[in-house]
């Protein structure tokens, strides 16, 4: 079971869809994704013909382990390998809450500047993956993966970082390749 | 951060904790409140004293200390207390730390008048 967390529009449901492209038909996957309003991203999901629950938190910033575990109780009767649990876009307060998940996730992209791991440690402390998505647009920003990452690893030196771009597809295939290792423990 | 709901839930153990015919008698609690668990101190006690108005435990205050971000480092294993999101040894510099405290919110004890006098 995997938390993705990440701030609004860092592309965490692209990324889930480009991880069930990579991976269904080989795995059971299923999603329970949280928003504060609307159902958008759960009608996303659900056209890739994924098991998918959407939690709305009317207002709450953040998603607490009891209604995850409700969320679930529509789902548990499908074959799940792996669970993804998309957290609402917030890099401040899911940090702070366990949903029983095995690792969490922390997602930034390139357009939203390289000091973010200094300031939103928490977040990228208690991860034990980053990914860095859109660095197609890296020659447009004024963002460097080298700065990301030196920040990152300043705060948590033992986090897995990935590179890549739900866009084109870059580097989709080595973040996969690790959620297939966390998958064999 | 969310510390309306931290205090309501303080208040439910101490109600879970003590007598119901003692809990005027309660006057203080004891909180032990890690730096990396993001609670604002003043915001805690404001939200705490707002929802205990008027009700038995109204004449009762949090106590808090704050516990330092401890780390423990892989390389020397030595064990060293921060007061600053810094997440290197201080000893020999190693950035492979553990973090092994600094995020918990403890209820260390709660404090009641002696009705003896």
């Amino acid at each position: 079971m995997i938390n993705l967390l990440s701030s609004p529009g860092s592309g965490k449901t692209s990324l889930i869809e480009k991880t069930v492209e990579q991976l269904n038909g080989k795995f059971n996957i299923s999603m329970i994704v949280g928003d504060v309003q609307t159902d958008n991203d759960a009608m996303r999901i659900g056209k890739l013909n994924i098991p998918v629950v959407q939690i709305i938190t009317h207002g709450s910033c953040h998603l607490e382990a009891q209604l995850v575990r409700d969320a679930f109780k529509k789902i548990e009767d499908e074959p799940i390998d792996l669970l993804i649990i998309e957290n609402v876009g917030n890099l401040v307060c899911p940090a702070g809450y366990d949903l029983g998940e095995d690792k969490k996730v922390v997602l930034l992209s390139t357009t939203e500047g390289d000091d973010k791991p200094l300031k939103y440690p928490a977040m990228f402390r208690n991860s034990s993956a980053l990914v860095i998505n859109k660095i197609d647009l890296l020659p447009y920003v004024n963002s460097s993966v080298e700065e990301i990452k030196k920040n990152a690893k300043s705060i948590n030196y033992d986090l897995n970082i990935f590179e890549l771009s739900c866009k084109t597809s870059e580097g989709i295939e080595d973040w996969c390749n690790w959620l297939l290792n966390q998958m064999k423990k | 951060m969310h510390e309306l709901s931290i205090a309501q839930n303080i208040i439910q153990i101490v109600n879970s904790s003590v007598e119901k015919d003692k809990l005027g008698l309660v006057e203080m609690i004891a909180l032990k409140i890690g730096l990396m668990s993001n609670v604002l101190t003043d915001s805690l006690q404001f939200s705490y004293a707002s929802i205990v108005e008027n009700t038995p435990l109204k004449n009762s205050r949090l106590d808090i200390e704050l516990l330092p971000i401890k780390i423990k480092c892989n390389d020397c294993n030595e064990i060293n207390t921060t007061n600053d999101f810094i997440f290197s040894c201080p000893n020999c510099k190693s950035p492979a730390i553990n973090v092994i405290g600094g995020d918990e919110i403890i209820i260390s004890s709660i404090h009641l008048k002696d009705e003896s006098g």
